[in-house]
């Protein structure tokens, strides 16, 4: 693709994802991502971002990635769910509303069992889900980087990464020299 | 020469446990039967798990295969000494089993299936149909379609879960669970699989030790852990089910057999089996440093194996007049010792080289001998 001319306008930008102009190289096989995203690594690019239509592996270590909180988010969610759930159950059938079923102790826990378990499933779902959008900064209606031509397919079959543009420098010819354009990559510039 | 020296050790366990047997079923033989098929239960589901871990990984392949694979094949050469030392039992069937008593039998209103000749007849068909089905998963090299996996799987689900209701259930012939067969071969699944990874996760050594041609990288250990979490999940789901079950019906002729099983000392194994073979794996596992960590994984599957050998004779030991015995330990090193000189010949030998590694007739010949042994020591 043709490289428009560089235009410095203000940081702020639209949308609120990346107020930074850019460069996408989009391409056609993971591998060949991972490649260049090495090679981007060495030349000193250090705001790059990947977007592909599904988890590859290296990308995180690459990109220099610390492991989100979100495990001990969904861990602590499920276990405060367990308790509420467990609690709540007791509190009504044992402490509130005694009543005796079936000749079994006020405190039938084996019979609460499958409730706690779906109540500590449920906060877990809705807990991870929510941290997930907070950790990712969804939801996100709009991003400059969905002007680029083609950023659709980052969800259909292309592995694209997006590469900050340096403070007063002009990476142009050093990008295209990284990035094999031809050989299942294209190149696009990301207004701001 | 590690192979050889831990050869040796299995068969002088397997000489004291099985004199400790011996000398005991001249003074008790009652107690000493029922340690046996308590112990029994454990051993007899290693390969019959491995058979059926075996078939899966034919239908559905994954990388997982190459480490667990040569272990599972060695539990499968053991079936036929497992089957072997089902015959104490099969002779004396009326010291442990009720209904074989004529005087207690006569109340009883399923005695159409639990009758001795009918019971002998059965169980020469499990035996027949696992052995001819070994023999079908280790004549093949090991890679590759098997035709015999889908409905090999089949037929193991089948006899497995009535050897389990007849082996193991009809201790107690009043009760019964129609998910008690699934549940028994959960268990077996764990134990197979548990035993599978202990011995791929050790024996890929870079010592020379290895003993299953080639090393589990860190990939392969991250599957076989997420298989175990599977494993654990099902035996721990078909349990608690049965147990949540009989509770909420409370009925006087099926909750007995918890109330044996949850009082006193056997309450105390009970919480001990839940944690020690469903909450702790579970939690060890789901964190993944562990899974992908040689030590921890081989930690988890020694406690898992330990766990499941108490469950085993906690499903059986309280349901027979006694209780606990210690001829079940006993028997179980008499047995275990056995087992692993069959198993870590065969591994021992696939190790050594290519050419001897599938003689037809070793998993024959090997396990014949070793019974002998046992007996003499």
């Amino acid at each position: 693709m043709t490289a428009r001319p560089a235009s410095h306008r203000d940081h702020t930008g639209r949308g609120t994802g990346h107020a930074l102009r850019g460069t996408v190289a989009a391409f056609d096989h993971p591998d060949a991502m991972l490649e260049a995203l090495r090679r981007l690594r060495q030349a000193g690019f250090s705001r790059l971002e990947v977007y592909s239509p599904y988890a590859v592996e290296e990308v995180d270590e690459l990109l220099g990635r610390k492991r989100a909180a979100l495990p001990l988010v969904v861990a602590a969610a499920g276990v405060l769910g367990g308790i509420g759930g467990f609690f709540l159950q007791y509190w009504g059938m044992a402490v509130s509303y005694p009543l005796n079923i079936g000749g079994r102790p006020l405190n039938s826990w084996p019979a609460f069992s499958t409730s706690t378990f779906e109540i500590s499933a449920l906060c877990m779902l809705l807990a991870g889900l929510l941290a997930f959008c907070a950790a990712c900064r969804l939801p996100r209606p709009y991003d400059p980087i969905f002007d680029v031509p083609g950023f659709e397919q980052a969800s259909q079959d292309r592995f694209l990464i997006w590469i900050a543009a340096r403070e007063g420098r002009d990476d142009r010819a050093l990008l295209h020299t990284l990035l094999p354009e031809g050989q299942g990559v294209r190149i696009d510039e990301v207004p701001a | 020469m590690r192979c050889r020296s831990s050869l040796a050790l299995s068969l002088l366990l397997a000489a004291a446990g099985g004199a400790a047997c011996a000398a005991g079923a001249l003074v008790d033989p009652q107690a000493v039967l029922r340690g046996w098929l308590a112990s029994l239960a454990f051993w007899i589901g290693l390969p019959l798990g491995a058979m059926m871990l075996l078939f899966a990984h034919d239908l559905t392949g994954g990388r997982w295969g190459a480490a667990a694979v040569p272990p599972l094949r060695a539990m499968v050469a053991a079936l036929p000494l497992a089957l072997l030392l089902l015959l104490p039992v099969l002779v004396w069937l009326p010291q442990i089993y009720p209904w074989a008593r004529p005087e207690e039998a006569a109340h009883l209103r399923n005695q159409f299936y639990l009758n001795t000749p009918f019971f002998l007849a059965r169980a020469a068909t499990y035996a027949v149909v696992w052995l001819l089905l070994a023999w079908a998963a280790l004549r093949r090299p090991g890679t590759g379609a098997n035709p015999v996996a889908a409905p090999g799987l089949i037929l193991l689900g089948l006899t497995g879960s009535f050897a389990a209701v007849d082996w193991m259930m009809s201790v107690e012939p009043d009760w019964g669970s129609s998910i008690y067969g699934m549940m028994i071969i959960s268990g077996q699944l764990l134990g197979a699989l548990a035993l599978a990874t202990l011995a791929a996760v050790l024996g890929g050594r870079p010592d020379g030790g290895r003993v299953d041609g080639g090393r589990v990288d860190p990939g392969q250990r991250n599957d076989l852990g997420s298989l175990l979490i599977a494993a654990v999940l099902l035996w721990f789901y078909l349990s608690f089910m049965q147990f949540l079950i009989v509770w909420q019906e409370n009925l006087p002729q099926e909750i007995t057999w918890y109330v044996r099983r949850l009082a006193g000392g056997w309450g105390w194994t009970a919480v001990l089996g839940a944690l020690a073979q469903g909450a702790v794996p579970f939690l060890a596992l789901v964190w993944w440093p562990v899974k992908r960590s040689r030590r921890g994984l081989a930690a988890v599957c020694a406690l898992l194996l330990a766990a499941h050998l108490m469950e085993c004779w906690w499903l059986i030991l309280p349901g027979l007049e006694g209780g606990f015995t210690w001829f079940a330990p006993a028997a179980a090193l008499a047995m275990g010792g056995a087992g692993a000189a069959v198993f870590l010949r065969r591994l021992g030998r696939r190790g050594a080289g290519r050419a001897p590694a599938r003689a037809a007739d070793g998993h024959v010949a090997a396990p014949a001998a070793l019974p002998d042994g046992a007996r003499h020591g």
